[in-house]
């Protein structure tokens, strides 16, 4: 699950999942939803992001922010992912402006009222994206 | 708990513009905001205040952490925020900053009359929508940059631009600094920024960026006015757009450094994207280079976007038109620079933060073009994409109160989210074609996102601005054709 929160300037989300890798898909899905809304995205090439960072919260962290910058410095969109062996593989495809909707370029996702937490029905993060 | 579930802090009325949050707790200083009545019930329930409270616990912060009137809750320093640190015992925050290093706002005006330029503004528009990209994957294949040329971009900022046969040697005068940054160090920017920001120079993002035509529909005083160009009816093209991936890449870059910085020299955070470093250390310097630079190259940018802008005038009015098109002014709003300010009678030398803040510099000022110095500096408000922005001049009560600061827009009131749920049942394109102004965008989310009615009427950012002294309103700007992202 993942849904927008009120947020004056940017964007502010808010993912749950069972556990750490359904919590990335929904990443993925949101970062996909946020660049091209509603228009298909094709698994076409994997990216593999190495999952780096202290703890959970900050290894999510910095995956978040890989799919912001694959998306600005490489134009990927990603459409699903996958955990396997401390990284994810991110499927996805380039950006096409034929087949993808242009909603909105992302900046950054910010550690402003960064929330990482287990829940009774798994993981919950709260991010605030920069547009 | 929460940090939105901590109690906000609360407002003192000074004078009829000015508001004080006291000293409390971790603060070393007070917290000053500058609001109407009006403006300040609509902040009482916003975490702006707070972000202005918790700037004022960084170390070596000099005066007021200061929040101007269009303030609205951003990411560590509220957007509309000002605070200067000691450059000894003070820091220097990427958030405080921006990721958008060096956004801007750059005013031109042309030689037509809104009369000429109305039967051909759908064709210019549309011009102006094909020249500059915007939106989701928006690069250019006309301007790709290896290494080398990008680090000039980088040191040189809209100098080096115009080197490479984008605008001409008059445009640096109106540019703030002229259009370079001292301190910029290229070796300082990752692969990963070049990598973000290398097919993007000449490009203006998404979000509220924008180029917009307008004109002058009203002047506050007409003397002033005509010599800076923008008498009554005079057609203008406004830019506001920065260093696009590369400098939200520095940003980024820099704020795990300065996270772990913050550790290594005790620095408490009331929140981390506060992260900052004490201005003397390795760290600061890396990050100083780094922005430096990424503040050139969007000084780089807006002079592209400039010559494309004169290329679009050429193709619809022709060579004169295009030949004719000055800058009337170009404005950093997301920077930290070391400054020279008078503070309680002395002239110290101090790193201003300026995020989504604008810098106002007074008449007779030493850094002035000689053009600019009997009036002060133009500050330009952009506002909405239905209602005005405006051109301002800046004061002496600013240099004296504000470290020679003054807004820099409307300010938000709604959340994207709202605006857009606000937007889905019209036809905001239409709608606003209906008064006049045409709209051409990347996305329809950006549009709805950006609908007038999401932000507030910067006419009362600006009386208040004017009211306190720190500005003179000089001309109001009406839009008739947008280029959003």
């Amino acid at each position: 699950m993942h849904r927008l929160l009120a947020h004056t300037a940017d964007v502010r989300a808010e993912i749950a999942a069972p556990d750490f890798g359904s919590l990335c898909r929904e990443a993925v899905a949101l970062v996909r939803e946020l660049l091209v809304g509603t228009s298909p995205v094709v698994s076409k090439e994997i990216r593999v992001v190495p999952l780096e960072g202290e703890d959970e919260a900050e290894r999510f962290f910095r995956f978040v922010r890989e799919l912001v910058y694959l998306a600005d410095a490489d134009g990927f969109l990603p459409a699903d992912c996958a955990s396997r062996n401390g990284a994810v593989e991110v499927s996805g495809e380039s950006f096409d402006p034929s087949r993808h909707g242009s909603e909105r370029q992302l900046k950054a996702v910010t550690r402003h009222q960064y929330l990482y937490r287990r829940a009774q029905d798994g993981l919950r993060a709260e991010l605030i994206f920069d547009l | 708990m929460k940090p939105s579930d901590r109690k906000l802090p609360a407002l003192e009325r000074v004078d009829d513009f000015r508001w004080r949050i006291a000293k409390t707790g971790s603060m070393r200083t007070e917290g000053l905001i500058f609001a109407s009545a009006a403006q300040v019930r609509e902040l009482e329930s916003d975490e702006a205040l707070r972000q202005v409270a918790n700037v004022a616990c960084l170390p070596g912060i000099v005066g007021p952490s200061i929040a101007m009137p269009d303030i609205h809750w951003g990411y560590g320093f509220p957007i509309g925020g000002v605070a200067a640190f000691d450059p000894e015992s003070g820091v220097v925050s990427p958030g405080g900053v921006g990721y958008d290093i060096n956004c801007g706002v750059r005013l031109l005006t042309t030689p037509l009359a809104v009369a000429d330029a109305r039967p051909r503004l759908r064709e210019l528009v549309d011009e102006l929508f094909r020249s500059v990209p915007s939106g989701v994957g928006s690069s250019r294949a006309d301007v790709k940059l290896d290494d080398p040329q990008l680090d000039r971009v980088l040191s040189g900022g809209a100098a080096r631009a115009v080197e490479l046969g984008f605008g001409r040697d008059a445009d640096l005068e109106a540019i703030e600094a002229g259009g370079r940054l001292e301190g910029a160090e290229p070796a300082r920017v990752s692969k990963r920024a070049r990598d973000r920001g290398r097919a993007q120079l000449g490009t203006l993002g998404s979000g509220n960026h924008f180029v917009e035509v307008g004109w002058v529909d009203e002047t506050y005083d007409a003397e002033a006015a005509s010599a800076l160009g923008v008498g009554v009816g005079t057609v203008t093209v406004l830019i506001h757009t920065g260093s696009r991936g590369l400098g939200h890449q520095v940003c980024d870059d820099h704020l795990d450094a300065m996270l772990a910085a913050a550790k290594r020299y005790g620095i408490e955070l009331p929140d981390p994207q506060l992260c900052c470093a004490p201005l003397t250390s390795p760290e600061a310097h890396a990050y100083w280079g780094a922005m430096n630079a990424a503040a050139n190259f969007a000084f780089a940018n807006r002079q592209l976007i400039t010559h494309f802008v004169r290329r679009a005038l050429d193709r619809v009015f022709g060579a004169a038109v295009a030949g004719d098109v000055d800058i009337v002014y170009d404005v950093a709003h997301n920077i930290a620079k070391l400054e020279e300010h008078e503070i309680d009678g002395k002239l110290r030398r101090v790193c201003v933060h300026r995020k989504g803040a604008t810098r106002a510099l007074p008449p007779g000022h030493a850094e002035l073009a000689p053009r600019f110095r009997e009036l002060g500096q133009p500050v330009l408000v952009p506002g909405d994409m239905g209602r005005s922005s405006f051109v301002l001049l800046g004061l002496d009560r600013a240099a004296s109160e504000t470290f020679a600061s003054c807004c820099h827009g409307a300010g938000r009131r709604l959340s994207r989210h709202a605006a857009k749920r606000e937007a889905r049942p019209r036809n905001l394109v239409r709608e606003l074609e209906a008064q006049g102004i045409l709209i051409r965008a990347a996305s329809r989310a950006t549009v709805d996102e950006e609908m007038p009615e999401a932000y507030k009427d910067v006419a009362g950012v600006v009386d208040v601005v004017a009211g306190a002294g720190l500005a003179r309103k000089l001309a109001r700007l009406r839009p008739l054709a947008v280029v959003k992202g």
